[in-house]
Parts: C-alpha cells; sequence; structure tokens
C-alpha cells in the first residue's frame, strides 16, 4: 500500500498543478500540493506509530533510545500536520469515518453517495414533471371555467414562476412600499419586492423590447387571450431553460436589460413601471381577496336548505314555549331580582324593532373601518348587542325600575336582546359571506334577523299546531312507545285508594255455587256471596277479622293473666291502666266481630260470615268468656235472626249431608263444632234468661227462618229445644226459676209460640231425625229420605237431638198434640227399639239408643220397653 | 292491592300490610304450598313464620317426575303421592303458598 501511495503523489502532484493552473480563478476547496503533503505526512506518522508497537513489542534495553526517536519523530509529524491546518479546508463527511471505524471502504461511502444523489436527482425530476403537467392542465381548466379571473391569476402564476419563487413571495405581498418610493426615484420603486416584473425584463428581453410593450398594452387592455397565447410559449422557454438560473446568468440577464431599458427612452420606462406598479397591485389585491374568499367558502354549500331547517327545527323545537318569559329559568330570575313583572306579548316586537336598532350603530360603526376581514366584524356584532345591554341599558333599568312601563319595555327589550343574540348569532355566521363579498352591512343584517324571526315563527305554530303524540306504535310492535319529553313527563303511578276499591271491574263474576262439589274449605262457600263484587276480598275481610279478633282474645287473654300480678287495692293507677286497656281490647274484640251490624244489610251477615270459618267458631266460646250479658244478648239475637244463612244450616241439613262425601264429613265436623263451640254460651245465656226475651227469641227464630227446613239440622233443634224448655220451664212458673216471674202475656205468648211451632212442624216430624240406615224407613209426607248404605254410620248420638228434641215437645204439648206426636214418629220409636234389641249392633250403642228413645217416651209417660217388639 | 286496602280499611286494622299477613289469614285453613324439586303440598295450615317455615297438618305430598326415555327421547310425567298426618316444612324449600285452587 505504501509503494503505491508514494508512487501516486508524485502523479497526483504533476495533476494537481495542472489543475491548478486551469482553475486558478475558481476558487477550489483545497491546494492539491497541500493535500499530498498532507497525505505523505499521514503515512509518515502510520509508519511511525507501527514502528512504536514493535519497539515497545520487542522491548529491549536499547530500544529505548529508539523508542524516543521515533515518539519524537511522531510528534514532529503531528506538529507539522497542525501547522498545516490553516491551508487546508478538507470535510470529511462523518460517515467516511463511520466507514472506516467498521473497517469498510470508504469508497464504497461515495459509491452510495453518487447512487443517492443520482436518484434523488431523478426524484426531483419527476416531481417537477407531475408540477408541470399539472400546471399545465389546471390552467386549461382554469380558462375554461373561470374565463374572467384567469387572466388574473395566470399573472400572477407568472410571475411566481419568473422568480422562481421560494415562497417568500407570500410575506412581501403587500406590494405598497412606502418608504422605497420616498427615497428612491421611480426606477428603483419598479424594483422592490415582487412589484419587479424580472419575468418581463428577464425573458422577454430575449425576445425582444417590442415584445415586451406590445404584453404591457395587452394587459392593460385586459384581453386575456393573446398574452395567454404569447405567455405560453415563453412559459415553456422559461420551463425547459434555466429555472434556477445561475447568479452569473441572471446578472448577465439584467445588465442587458438595463442596456436595453437604456437605449429605450426614458419615459416610457416610467410609465412603465407606473403602470407595472398600479394595477398590478390593485389586481393583485383583487386576487388575494378573491383568494381568501374561495379558501373560506371552500366549504360552503355542504349542507342542503333541508339539512338547515331540520337542524334549526330541533333547535327550535326545544325553544317552544307558551310563555317565554315564564319558562326561561334566567330570565324568571332576572324578573324576580328586578322585582317587576313583564308581559310576554311585548317581546317580539320590541326585540325586532330593538334589535335594528343597536345593528344600525354597530354597522354604521364599522363602515368606518376599512373593510379588510369579515371575520372581525363578525365578533363585532356579538358583542355589541350584549355590550350595550349590560352597560347602557342596564343601570337604566336598576334605576327607573319600578316606574313607568317604558322602562319595562326597554328592559324587556334588553332581555329580549340578549335572548335573540344567541338567535341572531347564528344569523351572523350566516351573514358573514354575504358580508364579506361587500353588500351593506345594514340591510344585510336587518333582513337576516328577520328572516330567523319568521323562521322561528313558522316552525313554533307549525310544532304547535301539530302535538307530538305521548305515544308512538311503530308497525308490527306488540304494543306503544311513550315518548316523553318536558311537556309529557312520565306519569307517576298513582295507587288506588280503598275508594275505587267498589268499582273494580267485575272480572271474576261471582261464583254462585252453593254446593261446591269437592270443596275443601267451607269457609270459602260465602265467597259468591257479598256486596261488593269482588269475592275474594270478602273473604279476606273476613279472615281478617277473625284474625283481628282472636288478636284481641289473645290480648285480652294476656291481660286476664296479668290481672293477677297487679294488687288489690282498685285506686292503683296501674289497675286504672289495666281496666282501660282491659276494656279497649274487649272493645276492639267487639267491634271485629261486627255482631251488632243491622240485620239486613249485607248478605251475609258479617257474622255469619265469621261463622262460616272454623276457626271463627273456635274462638267465639273464648271470646264470649269476656263479654257482657249485652252483648252476648245481641250476639244471640244475631245468630238467630240468621240462623238460616249459617252454613251449618246450610249445607249441614240432613238431606244434604246424606252423601259420605267429604264434603259431607267436613260439613258434620263442623257442624259439631257448631254445636260445641258456638251453641253452648248462646245456650247457657238462654238457659238464663226471662221468658221475654225467650219469647222474643223464639218468635223472631221462628219468623226468620223457615222451621220445616231448619229443624233438619241438629243446631236448629238443639236452639229449639233450649228454647221451648226454657219457656216451658219460665211457663210453669216457679220459685226455682231466676228472674222474674213470668206474667200472664209472656206465657201466653209462648204457648202460642210453642203451638205455631207444632203446627209448622206437624207431619214432619220424622224429617227431624237424620237419614237413617234401615231399609224400612218410611218416606215421611212429602220429603224424601236417601238411605245411608250401613247402619254403622249412623251414631246414636246423631239422633240425641232429636229426641230431645221431641222430648220437649211432648213436654210442653197438649194431649191431642201428644197424640199427634206419638203417631207421627210411632214408626221411629219402633225402628230405634227393635234396632237395640235386635242384638246387631253392640249392647252400649244399644243401650244408648234405647236410653234415646226413653227421653221421647219419659216425657210422653212412656217407655221404651212398654213398646211390643 | 286494593283488596288488601279495601280488606285493612274495613277491618279497621292497619293500612300495611304485610304478605305474611295474607298467610296468617290463611291458618287453620287447606293451603296450597308449592315447595322445591317439583313437589307440592296440600294440607291445613296450622303454624308458620317469617321464614315460612310451616307446620302442616292433614298433608298430601305429590312429587312430579319426569321421566326421560333415552331410547326414544320422550318424556313422560308422572306423579307420587303421599300422606302425611303431620308435617314440619323447612322454609327455604318453600316456593309459594296460596289457598288451594278452587277447581282442583
Amino acid at each position: 500500500m505504501n509503494p503505491n501511495q508514494q508512487q501516486r503523489p508524485p502523479q497526483q502532484q504533476q495533476q494537481n498543478q495542472n489543475q491548478n493552473q486551469n482553475h486558478s480563478q475558481t476558487p477550489v476547496d483545497f491546494n492539491d500540493e497541500d493535500r499530498s503533503v498532507l497525505e505523505s505526512q499521514i503515512r509518515e506518522s502510520l509508519e511511525t506509530l507501527s514502528q512504536i508497537r514493535v519497539t515497545v513489542e520487542n522491548h529491549e534495553s536499547a530500544s529505548g533510545e529508539v523508542l524516543e526517536q521515533r515518539v519524537d519523530r511522531l510528534v514532529r509529524g503531528l506538529a507539522q500536520m497542525h501547522e498545516m491546518k490553516d491551508r487546508l479546508n478538507v470535510n470529511v463527511p462523518e460517515e467516511v469515518l463511520a466507514y472506516i471505524k467498521d473497517g469498510r471502504n470508504p469508497d464504497e461511502f461515495t459509491s452510495k453517495f453518487m447512487e443517492r444523489v443520482a436518484s434523488e436527482n431523478q426524484f426531483t425530476n419527476g416531481k417537477i414533471s407531475a408540477l408541470t403537467n399539472f400546471k399545465q392542465e389546471y390552467e386549461s381548466k382554469l380558462k375554461e371555467f373561470f374565463p374572467d379571473e384567469a387572466a388574473e391569476i395566470l399573472d400572477a402564476r407568472l410571475e411566481t414562476l419568473a422568480l422562481g419563487d421560494d415562497g417568500l413571495g407570500e410575506a412581501l405581498e403587500d406590494g405598497q412600499d412606502d418608504f422605497n418610493d420616498e427615497t428612491f426615484d421611480a426606477d428603483v420603486g419598479e424594483i422592490t419586492g415582487k412589484d419587479f416584473d424580472f419575468y418581463q425584463s428577464t425573458v422577454s428581453g430575449k425576445v425582444g423590447a417590442p415584445h415586451h410593450q406590445h404584453q404591457q398594452q395587452q394587459q392593460q387592455q385586459h384581453q386575456y387571450q393573446q398574452p395567454q397565447r404569447q405567455t405560453q410559449p415563453t412559459l415553456a422557454d422559461a420551463q425547459s431553460g434555466n429555472k434556477v438560473m445561475t447568479l452569473a446568468e441572471l446578472e448577465a440577464r439584467m445588465l442587458m436589460q438595463q442596456q436595453q431599458n437604456q437605449q429605450q427612452p426614458s419615459v416610457p420606462s416610467m410609465d412603465l413601471g407606473r403602470r407595472i406598479a398600479d394595477p398590478e397591485v390593485v389586481a393583485r389585491r383583487k386576487r388575494e381577496r378573491l383568494q381568501r374568499q374561495m379558501e373560506l367558502s371552500k366549504y360552503d354549500n355542504m349542507m342542503s336548505r333541508h339539512d338547515k331547517d331540520f337542524i334549526v327545527r330541533i333547535q327550535i323545537s326545544q325553544l317552544l314555549t307558551d310563555d317565554p318569559a315564564a319558562d326561561d329559568f334566567y330570565c324568571h330570575m332576572y324578573q324576580l331580582s328586578r322585582g317587576t313583572m313583564f308581559g310576554s306579548g311585548s317581546l317580539p316586537q320590541q326585540s325586532a324593532s330593538q334589535n335594528n336598532g343597536p345593528q344600525d350603530h354597530s354597522t354604521s360603526r364599522q363602515s368606518a373601518q376599512t373593510p379588510v376581514s369579515g371575520s372581525t366584524s363578525q365578533p363585532g356584532q356579538q358583542l355589541m348587542p350584549e355590550q350595550q345591554g349590560q352597560s347602557g341599558q342596564s343601570p337604566a333599568v336598576g334605576v327607573r325600575s319600578l316606574n313607568s312601563h317604558g322602562n319595562n319595555s326597554n328592559s324587556s327589550s334588553s332581555d329580549a336582546r340578549r335572548s335573540d343574540s344567541s338567535l341572531g348569532m347564528p344569523g351572523q355566521s350566516q351573514n358573514h359571506p354575504h358580508q364579506h363579498l361587500g353588500r351593506s352591512h345594514r340591510s344585510n343584517t336587518q333582513s337576516s334577523m328577520a328572516r330567523m324571526q319568521q323562521q322561528v315563527q313558522r316552525i313554533v305554530n307549525e310544532a304547535r299546531r301539530r302535538p307530538k303524540a305521548a305515544h308512538v306504535a311503530a308497525e308490527g310492535a306488540l304494543g306503544k312507545i311513550s315518548v316523553n319529553s318536558a311537556r309529557n313527563p312520565k306519569q307517576v303511578i298513582q295507587v288506588q285508594q280503598r275508594g275505587h276499591a267498589g268499582s273494580i271491574s267485575q272480572s271474576d263474576a261471582p261464583r254462585n255455587s252453593p254446593l261446591p262439589a269437592t270443596h275443601h274449605d267451607l269457609g270459602g262457600i260465602f265467597s259468591g256471596m257479598g256486596d261488593t263484587r269482588n269475592p275474594a276480598s270478602e273473604r279476606r275481610k273476613t279472615l281478617r277479622s277473625i284474625e283481628n279478633v282472636y288478636t284481641a282474645v289473645l290480648r285480652l287473654e294476656q291481660l286476664i293473666r296479668e290481672q293477677v300480678r297487679l294488687p288489690q287495692n282498685s285506686d292503683h293507677p296501674s289497675v286504672q291502666q289495666w281496666l282501660a286497656m282491659y276494656s279497649e281490647a274487649k272493645e276492639k274484640a267487639w267491634s271485629e266481630l261486627d255482631a251488632s251490624q243491622p240485620i239486613s244489610n249485607t248478605y251475609p251477615h258479617p257474622l255469619v260470615r265469621f261463622l262460616s270459618f272454623s276457626k271463627g267458631k273456635r274462638i267465639i266460646p273464648r271470646l264470649v268468656h269476656h263479654l257482657s250479658i249485652d252483648q252476648i244478648l245481641a250476639l244471640t239475637t244475631t245468630i238467630i235472626a240468621n240462623f238460616e244463612t249459617l252454613d251449618v244450616c246450610r249445607f249441614g241439613s240432613f238431606s244434604y249431608s246424606a252423601s259420605g262425601s267429604l264434603v259431607a264429613m267436613q260439613q258434620r265436623e263442623e257442624t259439631d263444632l257448631f254445636l260445641h263451640a258456638v251453641m253452648p254460651p248462646t245456650l247457657a245465656f238462654l238457659a238464663e234468661t226471662s221468658l221475654q226475651i225467650v219469647n222474643g227469641l223464639f218468635a223472631l227464630f221462628m219468623e226468620r227462618n223457615n222451621i220445616a227446613w231448619v229443624a233438619r239440622t241438629r243446631p236448629a233443634l238443639a236452639f229449639l229445644t233450649v228454647l221451648l224448655g226454657r219457656s216451658a220451664t219460665l211457663r210453669q212458673a216457679g220459685s226455682h226459676t231466676y228472674g222474674p216471674q213470668p206474667d200472664a202475656q209472656e206465657v201466653y205468648q209462648s204457648s202460642e209460640l210453642y203451638n205455631h211451632l207444632f203446627n209448622s212442624l206437624r207431619g214432619n216430624l220424622v224429617t227431624v231425625f237424620p237419614p237413617s240406615s234401615t231399609t224400612t224407613s218410611s218416606p215421611a209426607m212429602g220429603q224424601a229420605i236417601s238411605p245411608i248404605s250401613t247402619g254403622s254410620t249412623v251414631s246414636p248420638m246423631e239422633d240425641l237431638h232429636a229426641w230431645q228434641f221431641l222430648a220437649t215437645l211432648a213436654i210442653g204439648a197438649s194431649v191431642e198434640q201428644q197424640h199427634a206426636l206419638v203417631s207421627e214418629v210411632r214408626e221411629k220409636v219402633f225402628e230405634k227399639v227393635m234396632l237395640a234389641k235386635s242384638g246387631h249392633v253392640p249392647i252400649d250403642i244399644a243401650m244408648a239408643l234405647t236410653a234415646n228413645v226413653n227421653l221421647f217416651l219419659n216425657a210422653l209417660g212412656l217407655d221404651a220397653s212398654q213398646v211390643a217388639t | 292491592m286494593s283488596d288488601t286496602l279495601a280488606l285493612g280499611s274495613a277491618g279497621g286494622a292497619s293500612m300495611v300490610e304485610e304478605p305474611l299477613d295474607l298467610v296468617r289469614l290463611s291458618l287453620d285453613e287447606r293451603i296450597y304450598v308449592k315447595l322445591r324439586g317439583d313437589r307440592e303440598l296440600r294440607g291445613r295450615l296450622h303454624a308458620y313464620d317469617q321464614h315460612l317455615n310451616m307446620v302442616l297438618g292433614e298433608v298430601e305430598e305429590t312429587i312430579t317426575i319426569v321421566d326421560v326415555n333415552e331410547d326414544v327421547g320422550t318424556q313422560s310425567v308422572r306423579t307420587v303421592n303421599r300422606k302425611v298426618p303431620m308435617l314440619f316444612v323447612r322454609g327455604d324449600g318453600v316456593i309459594l303458598v296460596s289457598p288451594p285452587s278452587r277447581l282442583s
């Protein structure tokens, strides 16, 4: 490498010298001679370095001196290079150094760089050609569509093209360079900024001066076609020719032009200069304005009128009010703070008139300014009304607010203006392009405001005329969709109060099935009846009252238990308290029982319904324990009066419960329950009352109830038995009876009642008995008894009541009546006695049967044993 | 429920009525209870509490079973009945309580 390189420098030196001679005039970056020296120096230093390395590696005692020498040489070499640095100006790209560091060939870098340059050059050439094509296309289209403006625009393009515009031209738009005009004369004035027509002076300079003048004249005459034709070939020259002229060429051209100008008379040049300046400036300004307007209106007409109307309608619909003064929150608050009331009718008219007023001011003020930019006018107008409203009007209103109506209108108009300014703004924004085109501000804004108002009015009227439906039912949808808005808010669910309970539609018809075949629950029997239309609610009502009675009774019992713990002294406050509680609970229980409701009010009587539930029957004895005599009387009266309707009567009669069905069993249970629960208190009461009451009840009983039918039920029999017995006892006035002695009238009455009873039962006495098992049971007159299959189901207890009744009947009977009795029940007696004696039944049952029969017979003075078998 | 409002006022009780009050009204009545596991009970309600634990008397339990015939893919439904004189039902298995359906 070294020998090659050493050979090269001498050749290079020769070449360098040659080159230096040739290019002595042209400045070069570095001297070749110096370069070769540098290179040799670098080589020497490198060699020295390697020598040092070797020395260090093979270190010997004598090598120290050698080392010193070599280091010295190295240092000297470096110093030399350092001295040369001023003469040299070599720029080595960093990348080359990087290449060397990586160990790559630096020539590689050079080749790569050349490739890159070539490619970028190609790329730029492509860009240029594309832009050129575009320019041609654009110009042709421009001429086609905008023949008027095309000439101006093309002239502008012409200038920028000729100048090799680098973007700085935009900044120097303002061609008015006043200072230059002052300091320099007209000749210089034509050269300042862009005004200087380089193209004219340079390119046309090639063609010739007359050509130049010709162009100018034609431009002044605004004949655009010829200059276009002329510009085209010259443009072509400019394109293909020196796009970027070197400075030397530029200077040459300028010199030539100046020579030409000087050759020509100076006056025309001055004229030309002026003519260049004025129309150019004016045209340029016009072009700028046009351009800006076009840029700004680039996105115009995106929305059709229909779209605009749509949007406006949406916005306006939100503003719909019947009374804008009341609906607007801020207006309302303002009024409150001012303490004045405004009429809503005055607002729109005054707003229209008042709005025109301030806008007059604003427009007049603005017309004084130079209408440079339309954008500044818009915020100016926006601010105007508000400023006036705030500054001018509001203090005035504050001062004179309480006085005259005129002030109201003033402030209302200020309000309106403030509120309308929001409406006015879109109008003004719409006006902006109009303003920009230079029409008069005043008429424009007024008309636009008026149009806006009309539009608003139209939309409001339309919306009012066509109220939006509260419900929307789309086709095919299963139901209505409710559309809520401020005018039609979502309704709150109203819970209907009790008063409407009665008017509930009769959705479920009253179930008039008095004989449900498989009815498990007797309590529901009455569900089909009732005053109110809702049977279920009646039932629930009754159940509820039963529960309330239970609660009351439980409370009563609890109180009774607590009574034990109370002090004996009745004046003690706790005792009083207890008494109060006790009486209160009693009252509650009694009221829940609802026994004293007038009889004919509801059918069936609530008490009857109460007693239709077994748990209702069960609570009676416990309740009665706490009731007063009067209350018990009332209870008994009610029971008797409505005896017919008692469930035990209606469904418990023997003929009904003849069948062995489940319901019949239940009926029997219920009847038993009734007999065991409800009857005893009443009967006990009856047993201790006076004849008058007994008679009264008796009469009531017979009056209200169909004896023949009712007599088939055991409770009725029991009642009758007790009644009869009591009355008989009382009639036989004896000292052992309680209470007042019955007087004659009562006695008479009771005997009358007895007779009445007897007569009504005459002929039907057999029916008093429950249906028996024997086939020999003869059907009573007019009554059919369905036989029961087996006799074992018939217990002697069932007959008991019948026999008892008959016995009591017999007691009070006269002889003739007794005969009738005997004749009627003869069969029955025989049957029973036979059954007892036959031995088919067990002994104890036989005994019981016999005892029953003897009840009756003994009353007659007979005995079962007397019966002939 | 209008009927419960009507009921409350007529009975003189408070207007506020809880759902469990309706169960209370059914005390000592025959009721129908639906349980989880496709079971139903019909019996006389003797006692209950807020968890709907119940004591039922004279109960008849009905279990509904769906037999899937794997071969054919059909399903057949059958019921199993049993009677219990007195029964305590744990409340968390109770789905609903109602009066027995009138037509059943």
